[in-house]
């Protein structure tokens, strides 16, 4: 198995391709899953406070 | 079970072993016998990641937690878009730029040998006690469906797994994932569907809803700051972050899934669609518990959903003692009944005060039915060991077996064997690599060839399968399996996080220094679990911090020692 020479070398590649033509960066991508995530917090806040 | 259930369980269930392991067939080079063909596209490793994760305990045990909890359960799933996000950006990134089979090579690399086996050994311990719940759960199907002891049914479930995981290899677990996945969830969809329809009539889905809120089953977010409080936004968010970031980033059984991509993308996006998945997923799983625990008001519920129980009540009917929990337990169960009824029509005519009054009744009722059943519990817990377990984990196999139409009992119980084989698959799977990869060829037998390495790891999946099952044997004594399995997970996953943080974020400290800063967190952790009654969720932050600050400060003291020592005596 190769070993690459240092860990300084294995910088994370964030200009790679995501393939989504409607989300071209990675931080676009993470971008959109937070949101989610934020939408899905109001929602299950709303759905507490409504019902109890 | 009919015909046509067994028709549609073994259909399904073989079909998916014999075509997985055809796809498979010739896996016998090591690196494709542990991670694949290197060729899976991302919505595969997607569901493949989910899959590993969602075991039969999430299907069968889950829906028991909605039912006596509510959707409180869902906060431990508030860390995971975030954890996710971090390994997409972070630590996949450098998995795949060092080509390693097991995450733990990663910490041999970066620091020496004794940290990497430190690593393996906590992954080891907790998958492999972890790997025995997993197996105890679709025994509890079987145990139900068939009738079978339970502990025949541990062994012969487990002997399965163990043969399907150590023919099909990483490979099997990955191609076979999708398809065990699309029959869970077809069961779930049905099962959701089937509740909702078995619902009262004149029951509006809103009145369902206004039901379980006034029974405190839908408060999904607490606010709480209390720390003893099992489940809330902050132990989910903060601890939930940790607790899911060391499960993801540094459980092989879940490394594995990500590194068989044919590209990073593929790795990444295969990890977000989780991110974006796992909160409604859970949340409908909940869900379909909070609609069983409605449709039982209006149903009679047997006093013990535990097939064990319930068996031993129906055995011993003559006993007066019993005979009497049973019947003011019904009685009270039609009391409920009756006032729920009236809230429903007070409810649909607008009188406010009628539905409150009839709502507080109905609560009250309901309440004392619940004392009843505790009581039971405590009486029969002298005689019987099974009461040490809740009723959460036959919720939902109660109701499928009583309720559900054939063909649909025969989906489910699918279901649920799917799930339990491709996850135990995977771990099983990662164990015997780990085992293989980090010990065997790292401290026994350095030459050894592919073939014989490929050997080996059918060998130690196979001990880690019997090492599963002896533990499932005992798994009876857990309160509840889906909390046991991330109780297990918090007490080790800490420390294994730690290592890593430190790897890839502190550069100055070497492999001295963490080793023995991670052997002394994890004591910490296993000192605090006793000693404290603290939520588990904060206890991989716990681990991890100490970890890394421990870290910190004893190779500061390290590099003292040893520029003093190479300073010239003047």
């Amino acid at each position: 198995m190769k070993r690459p020479s240092s860990v300084k070398s294995v910088a994370a590649p964030e200009a790679e391709d995501t393939g989504l033509s409607w989300l071209p960066t990675w931080k676009g991508v993470y971008l959109v899953v937070i949101l989610h995530f934020v939408l899905w917090i109001i929602l299950l806040v709303a759905l507490t406070d409504f019902f109890s | 079970m009919s015909a046509l259930d067994f028709v549609v369980l073994f259909g399904s269930m073989l079909g998916i072993a014999i075509y997985g392991i055809w796809r498979t067939r010739g896996h016998r080079e090591l690196n494709t016998y542990l991670r694949g063909d290197g060729k899976t596209a991302w919505f595969a490793i997607g569901l493949s990641v989910m899959a590993t994760q969602a075991s039969a305990i999430t299907f069968l045990s889950t829906p028991g937690q909605g039912y006596l909890g509510g959707l409180g359960f869902v906060q431990i799933y508030f860390g995971l878009p975030i954890a996710l996000i971090i390994i997409a950006a972070v630590f996949l990134p450098i998995f795949r730029q060092l080509n390693v089979y097991t995450a733990y090579e990663y910490l041999g690399w970066r620091f020496d040998t004794k940290t990497r086996l430190f690593g393996a050994v906590l992954f080891l311990l907790q998958r492999g006690l972890g790997a025995g719940l997993t197996i105890y759960a679709p025994s509890i199907v079987l145990a139900t469906v068939f009738g079978w002891p339970l502990n025949l049914t541990i062994i012969s479930s487990g002997l399965v797994v163990i043969i399907y995981t150590v023919m099909g290899g990483s490979g099997a677990v990955t191609v076979t994932q999708k398809y065990q996945l699309a029959v869970i969830f077809s069961g779930m969809v049905t099962a959701f569907c089937l509740v909702v329809m078995k619902l009262p009539a004149g029951l509006t889905f809103t009145d369902a809803f206004a039901l379980a809120g006034g029974f405190q089953k839908l408060n999904a977010v607490n606010f709480s700051t209390n720390i003893h409080e099992r489940y809330t936004f902050w132990s989910g968010l903060l601890g939930g972050t940790f607790l899911m970031l060391a499960y993801f980033g540094t459980d092989q059984s879940q490394v594995q899934r990500y590194l068989s991509g044919d590209s990073l993308r593929a790795g990444r996006l295969g990890l977000m669609f989780n991110a974006v998945c796992k909160i409604p997923m859970q949340f409908c799983i909940l869900l379909l518990g909070v609609l069983i625990f409605v449709f039982y008001l209006f149903e009679q519920p047997p006093l013990f959903f535990n097939a064990t129980l319930s068996q031993y009540l129906a055995e011993h009917s003559s006993d007066p003692k019993l005979r009497d929990y049973e019947m003011d337990f019904n009685s009270l169960h039609t009391q409920t009944n009756r006032q729920l009824e009236d809230w429903l029509k007070a409810r649909h005519v607008g009188d406010r005060s009628a539905a409150t009054a009839a709502f507080a009744a109905a609560l009250s009722a309901h309440q004392q039915g619940e004392k009843i059943r505790e009581e039971a519990v405590r009486a029969l817990s002298p005689i019987h060991s099974s009461t040490a377990a809740t009723d959460a984990d036959y919720v939902f196999i109660t109701f499928i077996l009583q309720q559900l139409p054939h063909g649909v009992i025969g989906l489910l119980v699918a279901a649920f064997f799917a799930a339990a084989l491709s996850s135990k698959a995977a771990e099983l799977n990662a164990l015997g690599s780990s085992t293989t990869v980090d010990f065997y060829r790292q401290v026994i037998k350095r030459d050894a060839t592919d073939t014989h390495c490929v050997a080996v790891s059918k060998w130690f999946t196979a001990f880690w399968g019997l090492v599963a099952i002896a533990f499932a044997l005992y798994a009876h004594l857990v309160e509840n399996l889906i909390q046991a399995v991330n109780i297990l997970g918090s007490i080790f996953y800490g420390v294994m996080l730690g290592l890593f943080v430190v790897a890839f974020f502190v550069r100055h400290v070497g492999g001295t220094a963490v080793f023995w800063s991670a052997l002394v967190s994890q004591t910490l952790v296993f000192v605090l679990y006793f000693t404290l009654t603290i939520s588990y969720l904060w206890y991989p932050l716990i681990g991890c911090a100490a970890c890394v600050i421990l870290s910190i400060v004893l190779q500061n003291f390290l590099s003292d020692v040893s520029v003093k020592s190479k300073t010239p005596e003047t």
